[in-house]
């Protein structure tokens, strides 16, 4: 299994180096293109989690500061 | 017990999105042709036409039929076909000399038939031009009717061109759509009950609701641009559905900034709710109303279905309304935790005062 993922992640780069952005994306049916909406939005609510945790500590830091 | 009673709907929404990323993910398309080699051909000519397939094995069947098309009654089957590998067939055609139409071309579509593989279809796959002085007779064209189709029933999502496996954005791209107009839903809901009792936990609501909601509409927007690029050719193509979504955004990033410009209390409560109110309510023409009259690259304008037809079927629907509801139930966790973030600060602001 995870030598499996080591074939891939090799794969994927040397797709990465031997072809331009476009034509990778445009490579296997057009699947990267799912792959980077989901890694969008995956990213989109990793960011807001990250910024309400910023608020949650600052409230934390005022009951302390009492 | 009463942990699950309260947090049910989370774990109802990791097991939908679950499912909707796996299935989503895994579920093969439907085999489909990709595109032919020659995209022009004259009357008269042999015609050699390479054809390339997607997600077919066309090495284990021989009982390959192709088809030229111009429409129901005009057809032109291939001589001979030979397979060179598992998505790549060649036929071969002899184009009469004679035009059904006094046209000076005719756009063709190819059309595959196997048993192994179903039908499939490359609609205005290519054109046959028609020389000067060509004799209109279509005894030709009516000699090879096409006819036993194959039918072939597989678990698999449909083959559209240029959408490709794009399809499967379906489920992470429309989704986002449809949770932020839930949202922004609930979150009119909490805005009447906010101005009818003024109590500020509805405010709280109606806050972290739209906050939600405009993240969902801002991924919503990038994973368009992104599937826009690789499909219409551009990020931003000014399509009607695009430019009035970008709209709905703006009216809602004005909630933060009116909501931040006044101080807390009830003018706020009310100015900020009844905005909300009035946003929802401009967002349903311009997302659903608007983009229908006018030309659009979406689906669902000019009058063709936007949910049905060949971009949505059965098996995709088994996907997709299970993607919708998990997407918006995460988004109305998410929001809960802003409310509650909310709340905890009020409290301990209340604690200083006193």
């Amino acid at each position: 299994m995870i030598f499996s993922l080591h074939l891939f992640s090799i794969y994927l780069v040397l797709v990465l180096t031997s072809m331009p952005l476009d034509d990778f994306m445009r490579s296997t049916g057009k699947i990267w293109v799912v792959v980077i909406s989901l890694v969008i939005i995956f990213i989109g609510i990793v960011f807001f989690l990250y910024k309400l945790e910023n608020r949650i500590s600052k409230i934390e830091k005022e009951i302390k500061d009492e | 017990m009463n942990g699950f009673k309260k947090n049910w709907y989370k774990y109802l929404a990791v097991v939908l999105l679950l499912y909707a990323i796996v299935f989503g993910m895994l579920v093969p398309l439907r085999p489909g042709i990709m595109k032919v080699d020659t995209f022009r051909a004259e009357l008269g000519q042999d015609l050699t036409l390479g054809i390339d397939f997607y997600n077919t094995r066309l090495t284990e069947t021989t009982d390959q039929r192709v088809w030229l098309r111009i429409d129901n009654q005009h057809t032109l089957l291939a001589e001979n076909t030979e397979v060179v590998h598992d998505r790549k067939l060649i036929a071969g055609f002899s184009i009469p000399e004679t035009t059904p139409f006094s046209k000076k071309t005719l756009s063709v579509s190819v059309i595959v038939d196997s048993k192994m593989e179903g039908s499939m279809v490359l609609p205005d796959a290519m054109v046959i031009v028609v020389g000067e002085g060509a004799e209109i007779n279509d005894s030709q064209w009516t000699q090879s009717p096409i006819e036993q189709l194959s039918m072939r029933w597989r678990y698999a999502f449909p083959w559209r061109n240029i959408l490709e496996e794009t399809i499967r954005n379906t489920y992470f791209h429309v989704p986002m759509w449809f949770g932020m107009m839930i949202l922004f839903l609930l979150s009119s809901v909490n805005g009447i009950r906010l101005v009818r009792s003024d109590r500020s936990v509805f405010e709280s609501r109606v806050f972290s609701l739209n906050l939600v909601g405009t993240l969902f509409g801002i991924l919503g927007i990038l994973t368009g641009a992104v599937w826009a690029k690789y499909t219409w050719g551009t990020f931003w193509s000014g399509d009607i559905k695009q430019d009035m979504s970008a709209v709905t955004l703006l009216i809602f990033l004005a909630y933060f900034l009116l909501r931040s410009s006044m101080t807390p209390g009830k003018k706020r409560n009310r100015v900020t709710a009844v905005y909300t109110i009035f946003a929802f309510l401009a967002s349903i023409p311009l997302l659903y109303i608007i983009p229908r009259m006018e030309p659009s690259l979406h689906p669902g304008s000019g009058g063709n279905p936007g949910f049905g037809g060949e971009d949505l079927d059965n098996t995709m629907r088994m996907v997709f309304y299970p993607a919708v509801l998990g997407w918006t139930l995460m988004g109305y966790w998410i929001s809960n935790l802003v409310f509650r973030t909310l709340e905890v600060h009020k409290l301990i602001e209340d604690k200083n005062y006193d």
